[in-house]
């Protein structure tokens, strides 16, 4: 029933809204919460619980207990006693079947009991093992809390925001709000946060409310949800002011609908106006909950018993109910009728926060609560969670006496009853933490909020042992539940793209990852752009090769201890294939080195292993200290490949240097201007057609494609892709470091022994070489053809087979169309390293023959490369 | 000293430059204008009501890299050259002029360090700082009260840029032209 204006209430009585309750219209103000508007229009049942089904009405008020947890707008378990209304929001119990007055499922608390005792999952619905689909579904049915909207999760929008700030208060209380009125009267950058609903009182800082700290991280990191938004505050000094929660009485009926805790009763009054029931009986501990008898005056509820417990002792409590409804309270044997119920034994101080960051917590048997103390430097608490909570008594463990019917509730979220905890004691689970995971009290959702301090007082008890002893469990975080979502923010993945990259998507590429970048794998035909290569002309973006300027008078130097090749006799602008090696002599990577003058080499790597091997270089200069600059320009440049029989027409038409073959050989370099940017030009042969290899400034790469295209066009122009370049490389047997080798692979076994200048003098694994080429290699990488035409590709990876067992394995395999056949690249073991020589692999199901191919598929000569 | 001009976006003849953010700024319905060899985006529809702005800076700035460490200049009246690192104290002449391989954008106007806070958790109050934005590494450089500049690889210019947008929009910022 609503209430004449209150002097605190939220209401804005002007502004009438609707919400929608199992899809009927339900009268409200702006400024109720979604409970309080249901509680306004008469519902009294918010949800069944967790195990039993048995119905649940308001008992906190303050987001704290899953008791009114409700799917508001889709999203699941929402405590609506602090979710404010929208117009038109829609709203739906969860976890019924058929509704909150009647629900089928309640049938498990007439029956379940015997067959649903704590712990039963680790005793019934075992075996017959395969039988546990069925009892899976039948116990997720059973129980549980809301369902997720699988389509909800793209349509919700969470950012996260990071803030640096000199203190942070959390708990906008009174202790909380003159802490920080004072740390801003001293001039430091304070943020205030709240979690409501109460608004907080005056202005003295920035204030954050709605906003709940999910914990405290090292580093004084605390993550505020502040709805759609987590606030990340890093602060040079925290102030927890998160006050002390008042503690449910334990007492057969103590979930009946109609029992409140005191601050629930008060924002019931207070912030919405309206009458919490007719007629009242109030038992509490402590003079702040006895207070509740004003509101319960102003609210015109008739109160019929007050219990003081500090003055007056009780044995017995009994909340009797008629369909999960209060009817009546017997204290004693003293029969009073009431609908309302309200009861408290205590506060006690919501010291999570601060047990995280390393407080301790201690007993204090006087009051019967937990204490924190010994707080780390930086961390400061003010209030009542410090344990300033004013005189109380110390309620009993229970209030039900030997033979007390109905079920007495020591965790009210997950259904825990008394008899659960006791029966747990009883199987030997008598240590706090154990007893924890094997009852579940204080796992679900209020996190021990009003169940933790009851239940150690229920051990106490039962074990005959103090509560200083037993202790607390530990406190984790996220201390109030929160949404995946909020944690997860927005999805920041981040991607390379190369400064042609949208001109390849105009173009119809098919974009694919490979590492952190985006490429293209064909654009659309790959055997057709394959062909066009070696029909007429091809280019290719390679943009993302690692790039680096090694300068400096010992350049040269160094470039020779680092590789197994031999640079220092290079004439400047001539390139060399390059391969680099690991300490312990094995294939690190490779690529193209430039000798661009005396002092100055362009150095290439392939594009997934630039950061490794400019690492590499930087390592190595700091170690030898040789007076070498090592620049990585794999940004600043980008690459085109253009190749095919055109290609000297097409460089003709776009550039004034000469590009004849006797002005710019097969392996020359030249710095020119083409297509009117500067441009380091490179004669090499990857796709083993008449090529050149163009760098140029990154910012120039849409210019220099579109120029390259458009001078192309009745040249047969054709963009190619990562997977007709696989295929085109195949043909020439050009290994892919990483594909076709391992991190055992070697410059020897990989039939490169030439690569290896053994008198030069040290460089980067030679030691390790020698080793081998002494010991020999154990495996040798050869091309393979297949021995039949038969259809299919042999997997990449796939066996080997020598003698009926796993003798090798294929690195790469693709069909040629150029050749017409399927070719490929093998480990396989050095004896087999024979032109001809005939091995087997397992294909297609089965096993086929494959033929040792040692020079490469197409133009084994190399005259088109040189032409 | 050899001749890296090919590094060098000055030393082109005919040839328009294009930064890394320019596709985004396209589908933006942006106005185009060649500034300095440059394809600038100088005016984006709705622009005027889009606070903070996001802008593309690239062509107004230069990075030269080297052993001795890296600075930043913004081509802008009166702007001192910020060096942004120091590596050892080897001179600053002989660094290389590697602008080409960074792109660089402004978030501008009230707000903006609201939404940098949402692409970072470095401390805004103590810039100059190279760090991780949105898990890429760039460099965060103060241009005002509300006004900052990012420093960062070109090949992640599109990423970026959706980043910075994406994170103004909700706060009533969108992209921005540079006129």
């Amino acid at each position: 029933m609503r209430l004449a204006e209150q002097p605190r209430e939220l209401l804005d009585r002007t502004q009438p809204v609707s919400v929608l309750f199992r899809g009927s219209p339900v009268p409200a103000f702006a400024g109720d919460s979604i409970g309080s508007a249901l509680y306004g229009a008469g519902q009294r049942v918010f949800s069944r619980s967790f195990k039993y089904h048995r119905p649940r009405g308001l008992l906190c008020c303050s987001g704290h207990c899953a008791n009114c947890m409700m799917t508001v707008d889709g999203v699941p378990n929402v405590r609506v006693c602090v979710e404010p209304v929208r117009n038109g929001v829609r709203v739906e119990p969860q976890n019924v079947r058929g509704s909150l007055e009647n629900d089928l499922m309640a049938v498990t608390d007439k029956v379940g009991g015997p067959f649903t005792p704590v712990g039963f999952y680790y005793r019934t619905m075992i075996r017959p093992r395969r039988l546990w689909p069925l009892y899976e579904k039948f116990l997720r049915n059973a129980a549980g809390l809301g369902a997720v909207d699988k389509h909800a999760g793209r349509t919700r929008r969470f950012d996260t925001e990071n803030r640096q700030v000199d203190t942070l208060v959390i708990g906008g209380g009174t202790a909380g709000l003159a802490a920080a009125r004072e740390a801003a009267s001293r001039g430091e950058h304070v943020v205030l946060v709240d979690e409501g609903p109460e608004p907080v009182a005056g202005q003295p800082c920035e204030v954050l409310a709605p906003a709940r700290a999910i914990g405290i991280y090292e580093g004084n990191l605390v993550p505020v949800d502040a709805g759609p938004t987590l606030v990340r505050f890093r602060a040079g000094r925290i102030v927890v002011a998160t006050g002390a929660l008042e503690q449910p009485l334990l007492f057969p009926g103590n979930d009946l609908v109609g029992v409140m805790l005191p601050g629930g009763v008060r924002r019931l009054v207070d912030l919405w106006s309206l009458r919490p029931g007719k007629r009242a009986v109030v038992i509490a501990a402590d003079e702040g909950s006895l207070g509740i008898v004003d509101e319960l005056a102003r609210g015109g509820t008739e109160v019929a018993r007050v219990v003081d417990l500090r003055s007056e002792r009780l044995g017995r409590i009994v909340a009797r109910g008629r369909r999960g409804h209060l009817v009546r309270v017997e204290l004693d044997g003293e029969r009073i009728d009431c609908d309302l119920l309200v009861a408290s034994g205590g506060r006690q101080p919501a010291y999570s926060l601060l047990a995280q960051v390393g407080a301790r917590v201690e007993y204090d048997a006087n009051r019967g609560i937990f204490v924190p103390t010994d707080l780390p430097e930086g961390i400061e608490a003010v209030g009542a969670v410090t344990g300033d909570v004013g005189d109380a008594a110390v309620p009993a463990a229970t209030y039900n006496g030997a033979g007390t019917k109905g079920k007495c509730f020591a965790c009210i979220c997950e259904d825990v009853t008394d008899k659960d905890v006791k029966r747990a004691i009883a199987e030997g689970f008598d240590s706090i933490e154990l007893a924890k995971r094997y009852t579940t009290v204080t796992m679900g959702p209020c996190q021990g909020k009003l169940c933790h301090l009851p239940s150690i007082r229920l051990y106490a008890r039962e074990t005959e042992a103090p509560e200083a002893e037993i202790g607390t469990t530990t406190a984790r975080p996220p201390w109030t539940p929160v949404s995946l979502g909020v944690l997860a923010g927005r999805p920041h993945e981040p991607a390379k793209r190369t400064s042609m990259h949208h001109r390849h998507k105009d173009l119809g590429a098919k974009v694919m990852w490979t590492g952190a970048w985006r490429r293209p794998h064909s654009y659309g035909d790959p055997p057709a752009e394959a062909k066009a290569v070696h029909d007429s002309l091809g280019v290719i973006d390679v943009s993302t090769l690692g790039k680096l300027i090694v300068r400096g008078p010992d350049a040269a130097a160094f470039l020779e201890r680092l590789y197994p090749n031999r640079y220092g006799d290079m004439k400047a602008d001539r390139i060399r294939y390059g391969v680099l090696g690991t300490d312990g002599g094995r294939i690190m990577d490779d690529g193209t080195i430039a000798r661009l003058d005396e002092d100055t080499f362009y150095v290439t790597t392939t594009s997934t292993g630039a950061d490794t091997v400019i690492e590499w270089f930087e390592w190595w200069n700091a170690v030898w200290h040789l007076d070498v600059d090592v620049t990585n320009v794999t940004g600043a440049l980008a690459a085109v490949n253009v190749a095919g029989p055109n290609a000297r027409e097409l460089m003709r038409r776009l550039t004034d240097l000469d590009v004849s073959n006797e002005a710019l050989s097969y392996l020359d370099a030249r710095r020119t201007h083409v297509a009117g940017a500067p441009t380091l030009i490179l004669r090499i042969g990857f796709v083993g057609e008449l090529g050149y290899e163009l760098h140029f400034p990154s910012p120039f790469g849409v210019h220099v494609l579109d120029a390259i295209l458009e001078q192309g066009a009745d040249l047969g122009v054709r963009p190619f892709g990562l997977e007709p370049q696989r295929i085109l490389r195949l043909e020439k047997q050009h290994i892919l470091v990483g594909q076709d080798t391992d991190s055992e692979s070697n410059a020897l076994s990989a039939s490169m022994p030439w690569i290896v200048k053994w008198d030069k003098d040290d460089f980067v694994g030679k030691w390790s070489l020698e080793q081998v080429r002494e010991r020999g290699i154990y495996e040798r990488l050869v091309g393979f053809e297949l021995a039949d035409a038969i259809p299919g590709v042999p997997l990449e990876g796939g066996q080997v087979v020598i003698g009926g067992r796993p003798g090798g394995r294929i690195t790469s395999a693709r069909w040629s169309p150029e050749l017409g056949r399927v070719i490929g690249m093998a480990w396989v073991p050095p004896a087999l390293a024979r032109d001809g020589a005939e091995f087997a692999i397992k294909m297609n199901g089965g096993v086929e023959k494959a033929r040792v191919r040692l020079s490469p598929f197409f133009d084994p000569e190399g005259g088109h490369l040189r032409s | 000293m050899t001749n890296l001009d090919f590094l060098s976006l000055g030393a082109a003849r005919a040839a328009v430059a294009r930064s890394s953010l320019h596709r985004r700024l396209e589908d933006a319905g942006a106005e185009f204008a060649e500034r300095d060899g440059w394809l600038v985006a100088v005016r984006v529809p709705g622009e005027e009501d889009h606070v903070p702005a996001i802008r593309d800076v690239t062509h107004l700035h230069r990075v030269r890299e080297g052993a001795a460490g890296a600075v930043i200049e913004f081509r802008a009246p009166g702007r001192e050259p910020v060096v942004v690192e120091r590596r050892w104290n080897g001179s600053l002449d002989e660094l290389l002029d590697v602008s080409a391989g960074t792109a660089a954008l402004q978030i501008e106007g009230p707000g903006a360090t609201q939404v940098l806070a949402r692409m970072t958790e470095l401390d805004l109050s103590e810039l100059p700082v190279v760090g991780q934005v949105a898990h890429t590494r760039a460099w965060v450089i103060r241009d005002g009260e509300e006004s900052y500049r990012l420093v960062f690889g070109q090949e992640f210019g599109h990423y970026l840029w959706e980043v910075a947008v994406d994170a103004a929009e909700p706060l009533g910022g969108g992209p921005g032209g540079t006129p």
